[in-house]
């Protein structure tokens, strides 16, 4: 009987290794599908970082070459190195499929380098463009299920290599990828949601030069940009806004609060700017008083600028003064250099416009 | 001998006519019965307040004399009406008018009637201590006056206009400070006789036929009072006299101001030995200034002759007093002799509007001063200040009505400063390391503003002065401490009053912790509570409010400042307050607030607008920052600052 998916040619495995030099390893189990996914989005992208490594370090011990996996955990990072690294991590596969006379696997004819390499191109001018919210999670699932399914081909060949003394695992899984999904799931699941909730959360859209009119509070906002909508209460606070909007940036929003009549704006504006500082990295702030466009109260506006894990951050505090009571609007922006320099002026327009109706 | 004995009696005669300028006389019984009647028919119950039931004034102008018959009923209804108004007066020159009182008489409301005694009548000067003219007052109380009672007041004053410095001229104002049931106003003169007359007032509906005019009005409701105003601001009035134009009125004052620039050669060398060692014009001015303002006493002997006419220069140089026109005089001639060409005004201190149908007539006018142009400016010197420099306008004058003596002038108001309170003021605030705070304070009032301290320290002693500082600290600043005070510019007119003081205060904050300060700028927070309108009811005129506030606090021994206190842009339609922050270094800012509430007259309907903008500038006033603990690093020592 002819096995059908016979190569026509055989392989060379690596460059000779002496046995000495190949520390014996226990390999991880082949495990299906859905867990390995679960570990990919769980981690929220992350988890290709260690799974290179462990994979690598079973390559370079079933094939005896002389691979170091301390490098793979780089590979995930940069598009670059992926150029040379994937085409030799699926070339050590294939060798690997052949020991277990399987059929070799051609990385969709190289689609799948192409896929990986643009995502991590895409992530990383993160840093520097500003992405649809809506992108992280297609993105998340597109990169999760690339290295599942290059996962699934390795476990493909495991299943056939017995000879090889497999990690035993009670629940098919290792204690540290079960704390690390128990931590980084829900992390993951949130920060999904807080992506999606404006989407989600969204009750009404706003249109650019339009001006937002509060008739029961008797307060106005001028809207300066499109994709401004009107999100639940709760999106952004923890419920005791009075309004929330969300702006055209995934990290970009406005939050009104109310407070009662024995407060001041001293003493707001106050509390507000500690906490700002406390958050903030670098932080800088500027006070202004002015008065209202009728001159019968005082506006208290305060910027912020600062840093929060490398990204520029502008905080806002606008307090106004109506018949209702103090109203705050306060302000938050946090993004790439590139999108900040061009939202940063509206934003800072829009917080400067808040006033009594 | 019967022609000296004719004599002796005509002259007794003439003295005991000229010590009788008051004379009594008893009503017709027409005339009684009619008021009487208007008595039987007035319900008590519609009047709750002191009111005048009939007020009837009967005028007749001859080309010698002017007659004036005054017919009043009054309602007391209470005991308050009683005490408020249970004494009258009737003012009159005793050298020109009489007076002959036809009734003072209370009805209660018993029917029973007290007659006034003659003997009760009293005669009173009608100035202060240092004030003497010819004007007196008849001062009576009503009789047996109770709870319900009516006075009949009736009296005929006959004034001699032919021996009168001034021309004559009434003004009337049917609504006064209690509300007047009739009122009645007749004025009758001669033919050929030129009488000007206006009325501004709505209150009453006047006829003008041959030689004469009736007005009358009905239920005319008491006028309103405020806190400050002017009543001949705000209240219309019927206006009678005898002058055309203001030129007519310019003319008499100016002959009347010739007759005392006699002796001049006197004022001239004076006044050049006075001026011999200044060098410029300006000092001229300072040095004739100070001397008329301060070395001529204020005294004024207005009687008959010099109620318009000031004394001769000579006079008031020699015996160095004077009043505002004798001062004036003095003024204008050693101006005159220095090489410019002065002119006197004439001011009205209790008005500060000027009506188009203003009668024009001497009479409006109390006060005088002198103004002239100088190194390419006007100025107007008020020669009875001893505390203002000439280069700005006296406080007590600006914005008055007044009349340049230039012919073709007519009323104009004297300038007023922008800013009538111009203050800069210099704070230092240190927070020492173990808590206590010292603050040294200076404080500068300027022109106007320095004027009205240095007349108020003036008359004080140095223990006053520092008392009243002190009290002053206390209440605008913090009530603790007793600071140490100097004080500058007090005798020279051209200074301005310094006020400086440093002070020490006990450890009131916490050192261990972050520092969450706030504190006011207490100078300019005194200031914005003065410049709160009191009224209710009248327009205010505002005058002006500048102050320069820069305060430096040092909290580097401690803390680093964390949040620093708030910029402020705050302007507006009746003035600005803007702050700025300049920090010095990582514990110590620097907070300069200007504040300019420029001279506005604020209507009666925006008085409300503009304290709530007073308001709001005192809740801004007060400086909010933040400091953050100092990390401990072994070191007692301050850091550099």
């Amino acid at each position: 009987m002819q096995i059908a998916n016979q190569p026509t040619e055989v392989l060379t495995i690596g460059p000779e290794v002496s046995e000495k030099s190949c520390k014996q390893i226990k390999i991880a189990p082949p495990r299906p599908a859905w867990l390995v996914f679960s570990l990919m989005f769980g981690s929220c992208g992350l988890y290709p970082i260690t799974w290179l490594f462990y994979r690598t370090r079973e390559f370079k011990f079933i094939l005896k070459n002389s691979l170091k996996p301390w490098l793979w955990i780089f590979v995930p990072l940069a598009a670059l190195p992926q150029l040379f690294a994937l085409p030799r991590f699926v070339k050590d596969l294939n060798k690997i499929e052949l020991e277990a006379n399987l059929p070799t696997w051609n990385a969709w004819h190289g689609a799948w380098y192409a896929l990986v390499i643009i995502l991590t191109i895409i992530f990383n001018l993160t840093d520097k463009i500003e992405l649809p919210r809506w992108s992280f999670f297609p993105f998340l699932v597109l990169w999760s299920l690339l290295f599942t399914v290059i996962d699934q081909r390795i476990a493909q060949a495991k299943k056939v290599l017995t000879q090889y003394e497999y990690k035993k695992y009670k629940y098919r899984i290792s204690k540290i990828e079960c704390l690390t999904l128990l931590i980084a799931l829900p992390f993951t699941l949130f920060l999904t949601y807080t992506l999606v909730a404006p989407d989600i959360n969204t009750i009404q859209k706003l249109s650019d030069s339009s001006i937002y009119t509060n008739t029961k509070n008797k307060f106005t906002l001028p809207i300066l940009e499109n994709g401004w909508v009107i999100v639940k209460n709760g999106t952004h606070s923890n419920g005791d806004a009075i309004l929330e909007l969300h702006g055209p940036l995934h990290d970009m929003y406005f939050i009104a609060f109310q407070y009662a009549r024995d407060e001041s704006i001293n003493s707001i504006m106050t509390s507000r700017l500690n906490a700002i500082i406390d958050n903030l990295s670098n932080a800088n702030c500027n006070q202004t008083r002015e008065f209202s466009r009728n001159a019968e109260t005082v506006i208290a506006k305060a910027f912020c600028t600062g840093t929060f894990v490398n990204e520029k951050v502008i905080d806002t505090a606008t307090i106004i003064e109506t018949k209702e009571g103090f109203f705050e609007l306060y302000g938050h922006m946090s993004s790439t250099a590139k999108s900040y320099a061009e939202h940063e002026k509206n934003f800072k327009a829009m917080a400067a416009g808040f006033s009594p109706l | 001998m019967k022609f000296l004995y004719l004599l002796i009696f005509i002259s007794h005669l003439a003295i005991a006519q000229q010590n009788q300028s008051i004379s009594w006389g008893s009503p017709s019984s027409n005339e009684w019965n009619d008021i009487k009647t208007v008595i039987s028919q007035v319900k008590l119950e519609d009047h709750k307040e002191f009111t005048e039931i009939v007020a009837k004034v009967d005028i007749s102008i001859s080309k010698n004399t002017v007659v004036e018959k005054i017919t009043k009923v009054l309602y007391f209804p209470d005991i308050g009406a009683i005490q408020n108004n249970g004494i009258d007066r009737v003012p009159f020159n005793n050298e020109l008018d009489k007076i002959k009182f036809i009734s003072i008489t209370t009805i209660n409301k018993n029917g029973e009637e007290k007659y006034f005694s003659k003997e009760d009548l009293k005669i009173n000067d009608s100035n202060s201590y240092n004030t003497f003219s010819s004007m007196k007052n008849a001062v009576f109380s009503y009789p047996g006056l109770t709870v319900q009672s009516f006075v009949i007041l009736s009296y005929v004053i006959t004034k001699n206009i032919e021996h009168r410095e001034s021309d004559w001229s009434r003004e009337a104002y049917p609504q006064t400070y209690y509300p007047r049931e009739n009122y009645s106003i007749k004025i009758h003169w001669q033919e050929n006789m030129a009488i000007q007359w206006h009325n501004t007032s709505t209150f009453v509906e006047c006829l003008e036929s041959n030689n004469s005019i009736k007005c009358h009005g009905k239920k005319i409701p008491k006028a309103l009072s405020d806190d400050t105003f002017f009543w001949a601001d705000q209240l219309n009035s019927l206006q009678i006299g005898q002058h055309k134009s203001w030129n007519e009125t310019i003319s008499h004052v100016l002959e009347k101001f010739q007759k005392s620039q006699i002796d001049l050669p006197v004022i001239d060398s004076f006044t050049k030995k006075l001026v011999s060692n200044k060098n410029n014009m300006e000092e001229k001015i300072s040095a004739i200034q100070r001397f008329v303002s301060q070395e001529v006493q204020y005294i004024s002997l207005s009687e008959h002759g010099n109620a318009f006419t000031p004394h001769a220069v000579s006079r008031t140089l020699e015996k160095r007093m004077g009043d505002c026109k004798d001062k004036s005089a003095l003024l204008f001639s050693m101006l005159t002799s220095i090489g410019l060409k002065p002119y006197p005004v004439l001011v009205v201190t209790d008005r500060e509007k000027i009506t188009n149908n203003l009668q024009p007539s001497m009479n409006l006018f109390d006060h005088m001063i002198i103004c002239f142009d100088a190194v390419k400016k006007n100025y107007c010197i008020d020669a009875t200040n001893s505390y203002s420099d000439w280069k700005y306008i006296s406080p007590g004058i600006q914005g008055k009505v007044a009349l340049p003596l230039i012919a073709g002038s007519s009323l104009i108001n004297i300038p007023s400063s922008t800013y009538f309170y111009t203050l800069t003021t210099h704070s230092d605030f240190t927070f020492l390391k173990d808590g206590r705070q010292t603050e040294f304070q200076k404080r500068e009032y300027i022109d106007e503003y320095a004027s009205r301290y240095r007349s108020f320290f003036a008359v004080k002693s140095a223990k006053e002065i520092n008392d009243w500082l002190l009290d002053n600290y206390h209440e605008n600043v913090a009530n603790k401490p007793k600071p140490e005070f100097t004080i500058d510019g007090i005798s020279d007119v051209d200074k301005k009053i310094i006020v400086t003081s440093k002070a020490e205060f006990e450890p009131f904050v916490d050192v261990e912790a972050d520092l969450d300060y706030i504190e006011s700028d207490a100078w300019i927070l005194s200031e914005l509570g003065g410049a709160l309108i009191p009224n209710k009811v009248y327009e205010y005129n505002t005058k002006g409010l500048k102050v320069s506030s820069t305060i430096t606090f040092d909290i580097s021994r401690n803390w680093t400042i964390k949040i620093l206190p708030a910029t402020t842009n705050l302007i507006h339609k009746y003035g600005s307050m803007t702050r700025t922050i300049r920090k010095i270094n990582s514990g110590k800012a620097e907070v300069v607030t200007q504040l300019e509430i420029p001279k506005k007259l604020i209507p009666f309907n925006e008085i409300e607008n503009f304290n709530s903008f007073i308001k709001l500038l005192k809740q801004e006033s007060s400086i909010s920052f933040y400091g953050e603990k100092l990390e401990l690093k072994g070191s007692s020592e301050p850091p550099p600052v």
